[in-house]
């Protein structure tokens, strides 16, 4: 994730490479060619840090002067403020399409793929982590399916991306959790089975950033 | 032109959300009952507005939303007037929209999973399912909620309102689930934190959110 700088960059993202929100940001900085320095954060409830984000939580992200953190204002943050550098992420005229598909990440896709995620990948390699719980994992992979369902019903019906026509933040978004789902063996009857999430994904993962970003994670075996 | 369509209840959290915009730029709307007990939020008519079979759902002419943040920054930016306050910031620059987008994203991603259990163990669940209090959610709920009402303490003593100076979208996603937490038997905590105990008078003082309020209950049989 980290961009060699030929100078320090004013731009700071407080986070660390397994944090999926702060993959992100990482994800949409290298959409707009933007440097900036990551600063691991081991401690998120250190004094230090608690300075940063009293919500003792990462990614937080400074930008000159700026501080700011909820991966999703960040990401709102730096699309607009650099929305004429790299790929323009937002459209011409504030879209409600755009806006509906930041919000349906946020509040449905997110918090069933991380669940997921979590209980395949990340709880069975924490210190006394169990392995997965197989009825566990079948209710959460059933809430995940739910959801996908709604989405390749969206991206069929003339939707090439999830605001339209064009590649926006709305898809930046979904970015780090797809890719962490789809390197867990769920993968085939989540997203191959639906055909319009897949093609989806096939080509948003094909990007040369988004390609950047991921070469540069040190990725658990999967 | 015609009112627009809240599809909902007036008591739903999410869609006192919308008619709270509505409200505060002084845009006609026209509210859509959506009778869960009888299923209709199951329907084809209401799917097709809402993938997800929740409310709100919205129309204005031809264009149908969901995702109650979504609808409320469409209408804040569609029916601004000069006489209606910039709730979303976007006329201040990147930096004042992205303390709105930060504490926008606070509310929904640190406040409200910390207060929303609070409200369903000891209100929603109770009414609309004859459930018991479940203690130990509550407990463990208000134990996260202080320490989250900590840092907005905190803030406040920096900022007059969350996102700066000006209130905005921020403070007015508080708004639902407060009003019903106030209603619980745990209101008394907001005592603990002067400052955010002012500003919820204050918010609750905006003749927005009187007129709203006006058709939420305050007190439950169960």
């Amino acid at each position: 994730m980290a961009e060699p700088a030929a100078a320090a960059s004013t731009r700071k993202l407080y986070g660390y490479e397994l944090s999926s929100n702060s993959v992100r940001i990482a994800a949409l900085l290298n959409e707009k060619g933007l440097d900036y320095e990551l600063v691991v954060v081991d401690d998120t409830k250190s004094p230090e840090f608690l300075a940063i984000n009293p919500l003792g939580q990462v990614p937080a992200f400074q930008d000159g002067d700026d501080i700011l953190f909820e991966s999703r204002a960040i990401s709102r943050y730096i699309a607009a403020k650099y929305r004429s550098t790299g790929t323009d992420l937002l459209p011409a005229t504030p879209s409600a399409k755009l806006e509906v598909w930041l919000e349906v990440e946020s509040h449905h896709f997110y918090p069933a793929v991380a669940d997921l995620v979590y209980e395949l990948r990340v709880r069975p390699r924490l210190p006394g982590g169990a392995p997965p719980d197989p009825a566990v994992v079948d209710a959460l992979a059933r809430k995940v399916a739910d959801v996908l369902d709604i989405y390749d019903a969206h991206l069929a019906a003339g939707n090439r991306y999830l605001a339209g026509d064009a590649f926006t933040l709305a898809d930046v978004n979904h970015m780090a959790q797809l890719f962490a789902m789809s390197r867990t063996p769920r993968a085939g009857e989540l997203v191959a089975a639906r055909p319009h999430v897949q093609a989806w994904w096939d080509e948003i993962s094909a990007r040369p950033a988004w390609k950047k970003t991921v070469a540069a994670l040190p990725l658990p075996p999967a | 032109s015609s009112p627009v369509k809240v599809f909902g209840h007036a008591t739903s959290t999410n869609v006192a959300r919308v008619l709270l915009c509505l409200e505060e730029v002084g845009a006609e709307y026209e509210l859509v009952p959506v009778d869960f007990l009888a299923g209709e939020h199951n329907t084809p008519e209401h799917v097709q507005r809402n993938p997800f079979g929740k409310i709100p759902a919205f129309q204005d002419g031809d264009l149908v939303l969901f995702e109650s943040r979504a609808i409320a920054r469409y209408i804040l930016r569609k029916y601004r007037t000069p006489g209606s306050p910039d709730l979303l910031g976007e006329n201040g620059g990147a930096e004042e929209a992205a303390m709105v987008d930060v504490w926008t994203e606070v509310e929904a991603q640190q406040y409200h999973p910390a207060i929303s259990p609070v409200v369903f163990e000891c209100i929603i669940f109770p009414v609309m399912r004859g459930a018991k209090t479940d203690q130990k959610v509550v407990d463990e709920s208000l134990e996260r909620l202080r320490l989250v009402l900590g840092t907005y303490e905190e803030r406040l003593s920096k900022s007059r309102y969350l996102a700066g100076d000006s209130f905005s979208f921020a403070d007015l996603n508080h708004f639902p689930f407060t009003f019903y937490f106030m209603a619980t038997p745990y209101a008394a905590l907001l005592d603990e934190y002067p400052r955010v105990k002012a500003w919820w008078e204050d918010l609750m003082a905006r003749p927005s959110v009187k007129r709203v309020c006006a058709n939420m209950p305050t007190k439950f049989c169960f």
